[in-house]
């Protein structure tokens, strides 16, 4: 027998990891899911902002949708859901983001028995270049029907089935769970809020000399009081850290430019990790001195 | 005189009988001694050595003794065994040169069964004495002969060319049977088990080069056989169930093989003595017999250093004391922690046995042994907050293990086998997690046996198999964070009763054995879960020529779900019955020359109601977990299965020259639940062909190599993945299960041997290079943290190893 599980353990530490860049976004991927409230009251509405990363100018269709899951392993969406429409959001990235509204269904009170308990909804984001993904022309389609059609409510259910047809560097999926529950505003979860301090930070796009250096600093305050990481990304170059824990309110971080020009995007997702999400994004461009 | 004896498999006589008189005196005087003799092993057509009767004929020789003036023994250098037949010549040194033509006075004589003799008649003054046998280098001494004085000298000659030894003993002629051996029984020889290229000397490993039995990644310690899952193979000592077979990693097993005789691996279709498994059998053999001389050994090689002693109290009795520890921590952890923020201590184990052994003159036998083993690995983790936390994985036992076999007349044996002692396995994980499997378990079996007799057509074998444990269980780890993650801590205790009895009977017509037998097996706990077995074997044996053997078998082989499985941690799972597996197996062998043999095995088998779900739950790992879908459902018996495979081993031994070469064809597939698309096995490997071979040279030099090649296992691999914001981590999404095949896996080693012998002791030196051509074989795929990379992990890179063994 040989101790596998402590190994592991090892190899999550970085071993064996071989060219990956934590910090480094490539190709199409959904960087994060922001819901404002995280937390919410069936019949409430609820703020959903989508960030993605592309490699180029292509347009992105962008699909959201949820799924609390039954026991069967369905989502009971498609038990009250009458329209898709109700149920998925589609739309286009500008600028790499999408934001949408949706109100929580009024059918999550039956679900709901008393104001401590808390049901947790999955919610779902998909990107895929315009027009190359079939699971978005079949919700289009489905759109236009009437009702839910059960292999619509399946493929939803359990994205795999179709992920898996998908090129991974071309379409992304990312999910995170969203909370419902009957809590009074004053105690429910609340996003951390994040301010960029300095210059640079502020400044509507960050310009780096090849090979340089981004310092980048935040004031984070958290609602709740709750312990906030932060999770940089950049599309150039990388972060020294994957995860950087905010202290005094305050977090630094470098990003170490890459040696050649280029333009790209930064992100930095600020996490309580009990869903309270915010984000920083900025356009970054490396770019050497004049003259 | 001419006597009928009855001698076991290891040459011993363990009844004698007077067939022609000799006289009332002669007749005493010989069955006295009879006892003492030692014969060399019967073999049956397989050459594996079997207890026989023979007829034996002895010659009494009247001779006028003339008066002893040196006695003394004739024993090989280093292992001091006597040698039988070795001449001595004594040859008078003349005082004044003799006249031309004349030569000097000489004697000669041979030395008898204890290498003892005697030169009588010899004159007053210098003799110069020379010993010499086949095989062996000779040795001269000279003494000077005083009249009325025996003068006592040991030779202990030097092995030169030790195949041309003669073998002890008379030539013997089966004329009986015990009961007969299973359909596909591999016995293993310790000693040739030691100079196995890439075994590093250790017995499993020499299993694992075995027909049937597929690589597993790393080399690590358990076994695949004919395509059943690493949990459906059981290791036994002396008939009993041991714990552990394998220290961690798999690079030594937990008992010490030079305690052992032999090694009997049986991959499938055998008789009813083995149950409450589905796959393989390893049987760890002990020696049957008190150590006939002390001796012992002391060895230090790249990962333990060894030290084995066993010392002769009479002529029936002996002890035996080994201790090994590894010290692969201290020599490779410096290098594996290169980094400040976790230090790895490396598996390090070390056991220790104690046995006693008494074997009286009717072949009753006892043995006592107290065996411990003790694994241990730690990693230690600095966080960025400073903070260090540990985690340790500790695998140890302490066993006592009891034997007493007695033959009972009219041909009937008896054999009582004890193992009793606690286990453990635990781990410590960072941030306060755990994780154990404790037990304090008994197993016992008493088997009562009786060949075929001579002239008679029934033989039986009956026997109690019991087993009680009480076994605890806790997996503290579902917030452990990192690579895996596990859904439910989980935690029980429950006494475990296993009662088997099972029936065999050998009928036996000319040159046909039918062995039909039934196994009946229970399991009942504490917890109110209860189960039976009813396992049907039949085995068909016709020995078609001497030469020729055609076996045949068929039967059912089941084995109970793990406790954890029946308690499911009181989430009230529908009940749990046994896994089954239906085997058939049709094989032949053919002595080609008295070297040289020739067998084939070609068998099936079909599972059923295989124990499925909750991969997501914690396990102590056989083998690297395969990166695959999880299985979360609840436990159930859905899994089926189907294997099929042959099996070809060619064989050449004689005394210089060891060789075989082994081919497996087979394919091994599953469902894991029903509906499901049908896939291969985690390990099925469709081809595995190994070549061996070692020869010894003169001058104490052995030379040796193997290649082996196999295909590569099955993979699922990741065709996507979706990011989870909550565990700011990445999920993968697989493809079908299994459908890509890691390359095949292939590699030659190389050892050499070299033995240094002196007059008490020796000295063997050796190489084993493994991997020569420092081939990269990969043994498992990683993926990057994001799953868009796939990362081979390779096996050992060239690794020669050099061990010194010093026996006394």
């Amino acid at each position: 027998m040989i101790p596998w599980t402590l190994l592991g353990l090892l190899a999550a530490q970085g071993c064996g990891g071989g060219l990956y860049e934590p910090t480094r976004v490539e190709g199409v991927r959904v960087v994060a899911l922001v819901a404002e409230p995280p937390e919410a009251r069936p019949r409430q509405y609820v703020r959903a902002t989508i960030w993605v990363g592309k490699p180029d100018d292509r347009d992105l269709d962008v699909m959201l949708w949820t799924c609390t899951y039954l026991e069967d392993g369905s989502c009971a969406e498609a038990q009250f859901a009458t329209e898709v429409e109700q149920w998925v959001t589609l739309g286009t990235d500008v600028d790499g983001q999408m934001e949408t509204e949706r109100q929580i269904p009024q059918e999550a009170e039956d679900w709901l028995d008393s104001e401590d308990e808390v049901v947790q909804v999955q919610l779902f984001a998909f990107a895929c270049p315009k027009d190359e993904c079939a699971i978005i022309g079949e919700v289009e389609a489905a759109m236009d029907e009437v009702g839910i059609d059960p292999g619509m409510a399946e493929k939803l259910a359990d994205p795999t089935s179709w992920l898996a047809r998908l090129p991974m560097d071309e379409v992304s999926l990312l999910t995170r769970g969203f909370a419902v529950s009957l809590r009074e505003p004053g105690r429910v979860n609340r996003n951390p809020v994040a301010e960029a301090r300095f210059a640079e930070a502020l400044d509507p796009e960050l310009v780096v000399a090849p090979g340089g250096v981004v310092d980048l600093a935040f004031h984070v305050q958290d609602p709740n009081g709750e312990t906030v990481y932060a999770y940089p990304l950049t599309t150039h170059g990388r972060f020294e850290e994957r995860k950087v824990k905010v202290e005094d309110q305050q977090v630094r971080l470098y990003l170490q430019a890459p040696a050649e020009e280029g333009e790209g995007r930064v992100w930095v997702i600020f996490d309580d990790r009990d869903g309270g999400l915010a984000v920083y994004s900025q356009p970054l461009r490396i770019q050497a001195p004049e003259g | 005189m001419l006597l009928a004896l009855d001698l076991d498999a290891e040459g011993r006589v363990l009844d004698a009988r007077v067939i022609e008189s000799g006289g009332e005196a002669f007749d005493q005087a010989i069955l006295a001694a009879i006892l003492d003799f030692r014969f060399s092993p019967a073999l049956d057509a397989r050459r594996a050595p079997v207890p026989a009767q023979v007829q034996y004929l002895y010659r009494f020789r009247l001779e006028v003794q003339a008066t002893v003036a040196v006695r003394g023994d004739v024993r090989a250098g280093g292992t001091r065994e006597a040698l039988v037949g070795a001449s001595v010549m004594a040859e008078q040194v003349p005082m004044t040169p003799l006249p031309e033509g004349e030569e000097p006075r000489r004697v000669s004589v041979q030395s008898g069964a204890d290498g003892r003799f005697e030169l009588a008649g010899l004159d007053p003054g210098r003799w110069r004495l020379l010993a010499g046998a086949p095989g062996f280098g000779i040795e001269e001494l000279e003494v000077e002969v005083t009249g009325g004085e025996v003068l006592e000298v040991a030779f202990h000659l030097s092995p030169d060319r030790p195949w041309e030894a003669p073998e002890v003993g008379e030539t013997i002629e089966i004329i009986g049977y015990r009961l007969p051996p299973e359909i596909t029984e591999r016995r293993l020889d310790q000693d040739q088990v030691r100079v196995l290229p890439g075994t590093g000397g250790d017995v499993i490993r020499a299993v694992q080069t075995q027909p049937g039995v597929a690589r597993t990644p790393f080399n690590a310690g358990t076994l695949l056989v004919r395509g059943m899952p690493a949990d459906a193979s059981a290791f036994y000592l002396g008939g009993v169930g041991i714990p552990v077979v394998f220290h961690f990693g798999g690079l030594s097993t937990a008992v010490n093989g030079d305690l052992l005789s032999e090694v009997v691996f049986l991959p499938g279709s055998y008789g009813v003595r083995y149950g409450r498994t589905m796959g393989g059998v390893v049987d760890l053999a002990p020696t049957t017999a008190p150590a006939e001389r002390t001796q012992g050994y002391a060895s230090i090689d790249l990962f333990q250093a060894a030290v084995m002693h066993e010392q002769v109290l009479s002529k029936r009795a002996s002890v035996t004391l080994s201790l090994r520890r590894s010290y692969l921590d201290t020599i490779l952890s410096p290098i594996v922690n290169t980094q400040d923020d976790y230090t790895v201590r490396l598996p390090r184990y070390m056991d220790g046995q104690l046995r006693a052994i008494y074997r009286d003159d009717r072949g009753m036998v006892v043995q006592g042994m107290v065996l411990g083993s003790d694994d241990r690995f730690t990693y230690d983790q600095t966080d960025s907050d400073g903070d260090r936390t540990e985690s340790r994985l500790d695998l140890r036992f302490l066993k006592g293990w009891a034997s007493w076999t007695m033959p009972l007349g009219r041909g009937w044996q008896s054999e009582l086998a004890l193992m009793a002692g606690p286990e453990q396995l635990a781990a410590e994980y960072l941030s306060d997690e755990e994780a154990y499997e404790k037990a304090q378990r008994e197993h016992l079996r008493l088997e009562l046996s009786r060949p075929v007799p001579e002239g008679g057509v029934i033989g039986w074998r009956l026997g109690v198999d019991l087993e009680l444990s009480h076994e605890e269980y806790s997996y503290q780890v579902e917030d452990l964070d990192g690579f895996f993650l596990y859904a439910d801590d989980e935690e029980g205790a429950a006494r475990v009763f296993l009662p088997g009895v099972y029936l065999e009977q050998v009928q036996k017509q000319g040159p046909v054995q039918v062995i039909p037998g039934l196994r009946l097996d229970w399991m009942r706990t504490d917890d109110d879960y209860q189960a039976q077995i009813v396992d049907p074997r039949i085995r068909v044996r016709w020995e078609v020529t001497p030469s020729t053997v055609v076996n045949a078998g068929a039967g059912q082989y089941s084995q109970f779900p793990l406790l954890r499985e029946v308690m499911d941690n009181g989430t009230g799972v529908p009940r749990l019955d046994p896994e089954h597996a239906i085997q058939v197996s049709v094989g032949a062998r053919q002595q080609l020359l008295p070297a040289l043999s020739l067998e084939g095995t070609a068998y099936g088998a079909a599972l059923s109601d295989l124990v499925v779900g909750h991969d997501d739950r914690f396990t102590f790992e056989l083998a690297p977990p395969p990166m695959a879908p999880y299985d979360t459902d609840a436990y159930a018996n859905e899994g089926t299965g189907r294997v099929l495979g042959l099996e070809l081993l060619t064989r050449y031994e004689d005394p210089r020259w060891l060789a075989f070469a082994a081919i497996t064809l087979s394919r091994s597939t599953r469902v894991e639940r029903e509906g499901q698309a049908r896939t291969l096995f985690e390990y099925d490997q469709p081809v595995l062909l190994t070549l061996v071979g070692s020869h010894r040279l003169p001058r104490g030099w052995r030379v040796g190599g193997r290649a082996r090649l196999t295909s590569g296992n099955p993979y699922t691999p990741v065709v996507n993945r979706i990011y989870d914001l909550d565990e700011q981590g990445w999920l993968p999404v697989f493809a079908e299960s299994n459908v890509e095949r890691l390359p095949a896996w292939a590699s030659l080693d190389l050892r050499v041997d070299k033995e240094w012998t002196f007059r008490l002791w020796s000295l063997t030196l050796y190489l084993d290079v493994q991997n020569l051509t420092n081939r990269r074989n990969v043994e498992l795929l990683n993926f990057s943290p994001d799953f868009a990379t796939e990362i081979p992990v390779y096996g050992l890179p060239i690794l020669p190893t050099f061990g010194l063994r010093g026996a006394w």
